[in-house]
């Protein structure tokens, strides 16, 4: 009879634990407490206008999936979006359907036009500013902090060019990264470079918890994707758009995408060249390397939709020139005119994949990450509880046998 | 239903609590002014100004505390910031105070001391507010007028510190911060037509910032945007994007749309009315009765052209600047080019042969019926190599050239008799360093009515360091516009300052492109091995024969 008591008051103890603390562990094994992100566009002139598409694709994605323009270090060498051989003024896409504006309102730049240098950029990198550089300019990180790098211009065999004069080497990024190292300036970092012969870029890398993507080997050349005849030049390069094509379907706060599974969505087919992901002296499992660990902010945002003014085309406004179907009203007013295409399409229209809607995200939603561990969660729950009942059951029946 | 009762209870609450306490601390006002310029021009004139007494630097209501911090650490009198896209040419019209192209900083401190590194502070501060680049406090570029006037305060000589980028680009993301000093941001107000996009498709438009501080111990802080559209008949929704839809801005105290420049009023729909102080326009209340306020102007005499059109060249029936002898110079004055109300007519070009040597032409017409009080200011950088023993100035009303009285005034403040005695006076010369400061030439003229001078100083062009270079060299160098200031105490003219044009210098740049040096090194090291190796292959072995005894074996090429 003791035996049964203690028995049940141990099971009634199981069950109330169980009711009140969570089980399940996380699967996420990163160490990092915040993100940052550099991304620069190292091209001048007119015709490297994909540069900058891809480098803005890139930050739009980072900031939807919730990294704050304070953590962004955005650097444009020249000004496309305001270029007087620009037909549509203010506005880059990166498709020929000129569905999505990415200059908007609510882009910050931190270096633009001359600023981006080879001096400059390695200043950032290493965190040897001038004292009077303002806040916006510098790359405030810790030991905690995962930083994504984005490159994207013209490069070669081991270098990459900056404003189609100068030359940062493999051997430099590599110190500045050591530098970082030395200064506990990050975490971990992924380096991501899209130029031609880009993996020649970090063969040099020689510190600790790096992971780099490259698009191109030794010989080869990164290619655009396609020609956008109203514009005039290439618009997006391979590489960025089949990213994007496989960045789009994450939601903030996803858990379970891996970076192995975002470097084999892209085949070396479909970009044209070899592409390669690879890890220096990674601390954890290569494998367990999640895209939001980078990509997405730690913490819980709101993420807001990428076009954020306001502002409603009148009805009869025939006389004029802009095609406005990238611009969403988010805010839902009546009068809105659906010929007016206000919602925000698909960005990529090739793809037989169904893309998320933009304007979902304008609400909060729970983590990803969340959900899961709270149906785990009440699986095992209702699995103790049916356990318990199981035992008193069988223990009733035994009672009634003997 | 647009606004619910609870949106217009709680604006209603707002502009009552602090209606109260915008009268007692800060006043804020809106305006729009609607001016119809020459040639098929319009201009849209917003004024934001935020005046607060007896400031406290501690506490702010209405007026930024970021320009307050600014004001108060660095000892500003007056700060004026502008980011212009466009050229306003005179001709269009009158409108008062506008901008040179690109990026301009004008500071005016306390005192003399340290003008240079609290500049610098000051600008580094304001490219950071408003994102553009670091280059306002570069001393190649930024030096100081002594005589020209930029404000209302009295004597502000040898405190000012003046720097203009005509390079900078300005685009969508510099109207978000601009638009963020605003007490009602871009959410209510006139602020809510503003849409950076649309801007950016307009002919010209420039966004300013001016810190004032007043010797009663009063900040006032103007933020003004100046557009001009090409149209003929407009509507809000049609230049804007959207109707000016309520609410007004419930800590203005006034909001009010000015229309000015137009010969009939009854072509606007809603009818402008009498404002006071014999203006036209409205003065909007909040909610602006519960309708969206679309102006739609449609004159009555309508031309072949409807509505929006670049093509309006051909209809001005102007001869571009010369009559039909081809005749360019007529005394500067051509009746097609120039408004009725315009006081003078400005035109600054280089002229140039070769890569070496060139110089600076300066053409000023008085167009007014009275004689014109006004000093130019003339900065250039220092790879012109100015020589100021060419520095002359012609008028299409005498035969020889004009004499400038050598002034220098420098060491002492010269009253306004002083500076305007004579013609033409010279007023200032710095002579430029090399890799460091420019020259910079002031003069101070007197026109007669009717009159051209023509300032001309030849230079050299010298040669930049590698790195000097920008990376785009090819483009040339934007020389900054000179300034010309009007001063009209004696004839009651307002106070004026006028910018000519900006120029574009073609130094002699070397070639930087990779491929073609790659080349060239590579062919040179190619045809020195080939053509010596060639040369020994091919050359004959033969006897030259000297006059003295011995013979020599000499290999002799082959001549190619």
């Amino acid at each position: 009879m003791m035996k049964k008591q203690n028995f049940s008051y141990i099971f009634l103890f199981c069950v109330l634990i169980n009711l009140f603390f969570p089980v399940c562990l996380s699967t996420r094994t990163s160490t990092h407490n915040n993100n940052w992100a550099v991304i620069v566009c190292s091209s001048r002139f007119w015709f490297n206008y994909r540069h900058v598409a891809n480098a803005l694709s890139f930050y739009h994605t980072v900031k939807r999936l919730g990294i704050p323009d304070s953590n962004i270090i955005l650097m444009l060498a020249d000004d496309w979006a305001c270029n007087a051989r620009n037909c549509f003024p203010g506005k880059i896409f990166n498709n020929k359907d000129h569905n999505l504006n990415l200059y908007g309102t609510n882009v910050e730049i931190d270096y633009r036009g001359y600023e981006v240098n080879v001096e400059n950029f390695l200043r950032l990198l290493t965190g040897r500013h001038e004292p009077d550089v303002p806040r916006n300019k510098r790359l405030l990180t810790d030991s905690g902090s995962n930083i994504l790098v984005y490159l994207t211009g013209h490069g070669g065999n081991e270098f990459l060019k900056f404003q189609d004069s100068e030359e940062v080497s493999s051997k430099d990024i590599a110190d500045a990264f050591e530098q970082m190292y030395q200064k506990k300036r990050y975490n971990e970092i992924l380096f991501i470079i899209e130029t031609c012969q880009a993996n020649t870029l970090f063969s040099k890398f020689y510190s600790p918890n790096i992971a780099a993507i490259g698009c191109s080997e030794l010989g080869e050349n990164s290619y655009s994707h396609h020609f956008d005849s109203s514009i005039g030049v290439q618009v997006i390069d391979s590489f960025t758009y089949f990213s994007l094509n496989f960045l789009n379907n994450i939601k903030p706060g996803d858990s379970h995408t891996t970076l192995e599974k975002y470097f084999n969505s892209m085949t070396p087919k479909q970009i044209r060249s070899q592409p390669r992901l690879e890890f220096f002296q990674f601390q954890r499992n290569p494998r367990d390397v999640l895209v939001s660990d980078f990509f997405g902010s730690i913490h819980e945002v709101v993420s807001h939709p990428i076009n954020n003014y306001t502002f409603k085309n009148d009805n009869d406004n025939d006389n004029d020139n802009d095609n406005d179907n990238g611009n969403a009203n988010i805010n839902e007013k009546e009068n809105v005119n659906n010929n007016d295409n206000f919602q925000l399409k698909n960005q990529f229209q090739h793809t037989e994949k169904t893309q998320p809607n933009m304007e979902q995200s304008n609400q909060f939603q729970p983590r990803v990450e969340d959900e899961a561990i709270e149906l785990s969660d009440n699986y095992f729950r209702i699995g103790m509880i049916i356990l318990i009942f199981l035992i008193f059951f069988f223990s009733i029946i035994e009672k009634i046998l003997t | 239903m647009k606004h619910t009762p609870l949106t217009i209870l709680f604006f209603l609450f707002f502009s009552l609590y602090f209606g109260c306490l915008a009268q007692s601390q800060d006043k804020y006002t809106e305006a729009l002014t609607i001016k119809k310029l020459n040639k098929n021009k319009l201009l849209f004139k917003f004024d934001f100004n935020t005046i607060s007494k007896n400031p406290n630097y501690q506490n702010y209501f209405l007026f930024p505390k970021t320009f307050g911090n600014l004001v108060k650490e660095n000892s500003l009198e007056y700060l004026r910031f502008s980011l212009t896209q466009g050229m306003y040419h005179l001709k269009y019209g009158e409108i008062g105070r506008y901008s040179p192209p690109g990026g301009e900083l004008i500071a005016t401190f306390e005192t003399k001391e340290d003008l240079e590194s609290k500049f610098r502070t000051v600008s580094r501060k304001i490219s950071g507010i408003f994102g553009t680049s670091q280059k306002f406090s570069d001393l190649t570029i930024s030096a100081q007028p002594f005589y020209t006037e930029f404000n209302s305060l009295e004597s502000t000589s040898q405190r000012t510190h003046y720097s203009s980028l005509p390079r900078e680009p300005v685009c969508t993301e510099n109207l978000t911060p601009w638009l963020k000093l605003l007490p009602c941001r871009s959410k209510a107000g006139l602020a809510s037509l503003l849409n950076p996009i649309k801007l950016y498709d307009l002919f010209y438009h420039s966004m300013s910032v001016e810190v004032t501080r007043s010797q009663e111990n009063s900040l006032s802080f103007h933020q003004q945007l100046l557009l001009v559209v090409e149209l003929k008949e407009f509507k809000f929704s049609q230049i804007f994007g959207t109707p000016l839809i309520g609410p007004i801005c419930p800590f203005s105290s006034q909001t009010k749309i000015q229309i000015e420049g137009f010969s009939d009023y009854s072509s606007f729909t809603p009818t402008p009315e009498e404002i006071g102080n014999n203006q036209v326009g409205f003065i909007l209340k909040e909610n602006l009765n519960k309708k969206d306020f679309n102006l739609h102007y449609s004159p009555k005499e309508k031309t072949n052209n409807n509505g929006y059109n670049h093509n309006n060249i051909g209809n001005d029936n102007s001869n571009n600047g010369n009559d039909n002898n081809n005749n360019f110079n007529n005394n500067g004055i051509n009746d097609e080019n120039i408004s009725k109300n315009q006081s003078i007519k400005l035109n600054r070009f280089l002229k140039e042969s070769g890569k070496i040597r060139g110089g600076v032409i300066t053409q000023i017409t008085n167009l007014e019926k009275n004689d014109l009080h006004l000093t130019l200011y003339d900065s250039l950088p220092w790879f012109m190599r100015v020589y100021f023993h060419t520095l002359t100035i012609k008028s299409n009303f005498e035969n020889k050239e004009i004499e400038i009285t050598d002034l220098n005034l420098e060491s002492e403040q010269g009253n306004e008799s002083n500076l305007f005695a004579n013609q033409a006076s010279l007023l200032r010369i710095q002579t430029s360093q090399d890799h460091g400061r420019p020259s910079i030439f002031e003069l101070a003229l007197v026109l007669k009515p009717g009159e051209t001078f023509q300032i001309s100083v030849d230079y050299l062009k010298g040669f930049l360091n590698f790195e000097e270079h920008p990376f785009d060299g090819n483009r040339g160098f934007d020389i900054a516009p000179a300034i010309v200031s009007m001063h009209g105490k004696k004839q009651n003219l307002k106070k004026r300052i006028y910018y000519t044009d900006s120029l574009l210098l073609m130094l002699p740049t070397p070639d930087f492109t990779m491929p073609y040096n790659v080349m060239t090194i590579t062919t040179t090291a190619f045809l020195i091995w080939y053509g010596s190796f060639l040369n020994n292959l091919t050359g004959r072995a033969g006897l030259k024969l000297k006059k003295k005894s011995k013979a020599k074996w000499i290999i002799k090429p082959d001549k190619f």
